[in-house]
């Protein structure tokens, strides 16, 4: 065999195994129901916990289309080797609705995936992200918490996350009936040898002014 | 398990609070970690504000953690 012939079949086959590599990203794409939040978020949950067996060697790919998605309940939580991918921020909004627990959050964060281009809100719950004990990627994600007394845009425990180009707003009700506590980004103990990086971000919380409860008029 | 430091870098961040008299606001909190004073904490263009409040904190980091400024050669 001469020796370009070779070259050439050994570049066919590098060629090929990337194509191969490449294919292994599957993509779920997640749509809204028009009108009804709820069923969108039930939609979004669906789609995440259908994926059959991620893994290193099998990565996929949640695409969420526009819309506002309200889950219930409980945190969606992410699951390792799936990306989740909004269609921008204020585009793709996830929010969550009638928590089992106040503190409850909207997303729960996992290692060995990201999460991108999406509004994560807390309205009613105490948490717009939390991550216990994972290492997750964050890249352009915009965190409202303004739900209850305590407020989090993120809250990590035993967690290093990677977090590019985002924005915590937290906005601290008046406190009519008591102290309320407002936390861009917690962190609350990391094991050593892991980085927690926050990177090109914003964090601004605001709010939080004295209210009488019983004023003088 | 040993732990470390809560939390490594901050690059190119800016940091708004603006707490209530009423209330407590951090922006970045972080407590729980058992900072052995080798470790390093890389801030680089981090705008930090906290204006109006007794009580609002750009970043809490647990007792005891000191911040020294060095000059830096690059």
């Amino acid at each position: 065999m001469s020796k370009t012939k070779m070259l050439t079949i050994v570049f066919a086959c590098i060629l090929f195994s990337s194509s191969v590599a490449s294919a292994q990203i599957r993509t779920v794409l997640v749509s809204p129901v028009p009108g009804d939040p709820i069923a969108s978020g039930t939609n979004l949950r669906n789609a995440l916990a259908n994926i059959p067996s991620p893994s290193s060697t099998n990565r996929w790919l949640l695409k969420i289309e526009p819309g506002i998605y309200q889950l219930q309940g409980t945190a969606l939580q992410m699951r390792p080797w799936v990306d989740i991918e909004g269609s921008g921020i204020g585009v793709t909004t996830i929010r969550l609705s009638s928590p089992t627990d106040p503190f409850n959050a909207t997303i729960s964060g996992t290692s060995d995936a990201e999460l991108r281009l999406l509004t994560v809100e807390a309205t009613e719950n105490s948490t717009a992200m939390s991550n216990n004990n994972v290492h997750p990627r964050i890249y352009r994600v915009k965190f409202v918490a303004e739900g209850l007394a305590r407020r989090f845009g993120m809250e990590n425990i035993l967690s290093a996350p990677r977090i590019e180009e985002c924005e915590f707003i937290v906005f601290l009700p008046p406190s009519a009936f008591g102290p309320t506590f407002g936390f861009g980004i917690s962190f609350d103990q990391l094991p050593t040898g892991v980085r927690s990086s926050i990177l090109r971000s914003r964090i601004t919380v605001s709010g939080g002014k004295h209210k009488l409860r019983y004023p003088h008029v | 398990m040993s732990r470390g430091q809560t939390v490594t870098e901050v690059q190119e961040t800016q940091i708004d609070v603006t707490g209530g008299s009423s209330s407590s606001a951090y922006g970045i909190y972080a407590l729980g970690g058992n900072w052995q004073g080798s470790e390093t904490l890389e801030l680089r263009n981090v705008r930090i504000n906290t204006a109006s409040s007794s009580q609002g904190v750009g970043v809490l980091l647990e007792a005891d953690t000191s911040v020294a400024l060095f000059s830096v050669t690059q």
